[in-house]
């Protein structure tokens, strides 16, 4: 019999059934998150490479995705952008910015615009994996 | 006045969330923070003790408090709840489902209101106190 991850609490929402949108031009910043989700048994992770990837998949869709997970800074559509639009049509949905570093006015507009919270970089796969319990918790209640 | 009970206040207003703490401290109550109803989930799984409270904001995205109740008293029910609220009645919040020993606490408030608040929600509700006549309206 296998010893319990200690860090998980035992009473802990499983992550397995999560559905995770990461979006990141950045490759090698999509893939690490990907990983870091898939070994803490997150089965489900769609990417896009940008907003409009990631609007595509969120198009006339409420049960695809559970978070997304969206870099800040983007060429053309940025994350606070995508937010907004998301939100049009989204308005439950976690949302949470991954960033390094952010100025006061870009977070006051992230809040205005209803960002769901923030994973600053760089980050452990025990803050991810808090992030993604809470938004499991939420899932597991609406069901 | 606060018996040195733990509260965790969630409110996605900055301004008001600093205004509630120096408030609820200085009545003598523990106080941890959260931003929105997601933050205040691992902020309550990372505590090694139970809050004694929980004193909420209504509307946040993501989140709403209601909602946010309802995840934490799945394990703890008997957990007092406090909601913050810019709809002054019951009657203005029809859309969503609301917990029956509900203690609603109108916005803006001042201190003697947030302290009458808590302390109904954490001794139970007295005939004079206003807020038993709020949630029913």
């Amino acid at each position: 019999m296998s010893r319990p991850d200690p860090f998980v609490p035992l009473n802990a929402a499983p992550l397995n059934d999560l559905q995770v949108l990461v979006v990141d031009d950045q490759a090698n910043a999509l893939n690490l998150i990907k990983d870091m989700l898939k070994s803490m048994g997150v089965q489900t992770v769609h990417t896009a490479s940008d907003a409009a990837g990631a609007l595509d998949l969120l198009k006339d869709r409420k049960d695809v995705v559970d978070v997304v997970l969206c870099d800040w800074s983007m060429p053309e559509m940025s994350g606070l952008e995508l937010l907004k639009e998301v939100r049009k049509t989204h308005r439950d949905l976690p949302f949470m910015m991954v960033t390094g570093t952010a100025d006061p006015s870009s977070v006051l507009a992230a809040k205005d615009g209803g960002v769901s919270g923030y994973i600053k970089k760089p980050f452990s796969s025990e803050e991810l994996r808090k992030k993604m319990s809470s938004v499991a918790r939420v899932k597991a209640f609406r069901g | 006045m606060g018996g040195g009970e733990s509260v965790l206040l969630v409110e996605d207003d900055e301004q008001l969330l600093r205004l509630a703490r120096a408030t609820l401290e200085e009545l003598g109550y523990r106080v941890t923070t959260a931003c929105n109803g997601l933050e205040a989930l691992e902020v309550e799984a990372d505590g090694e003790q139970p809050f004694d409270l929980v004193l909420t904001d209504v509307v946040m995205p993501s989140l709403g408090g209601f909602e946010l109740a309802a995840i934490l008293r799945e394990s703890r029910p008997e957990l007092p709840v406090v909601f913050m609220s810019g709809y002054p009645t019951r009657g203005a919040l029809k859309t969503v489902s609301i917990p029956e020993d509900a203690v609603f606490l109108p916005k803006p408030f001042k201190p003697a209101d947030l302290a009458r608040a808590l302390r109904r929600a954490l001794d139970g509700p007295s005939l004079s106190d206003p807020f038993h006549k709020e949630a029913a309206a």
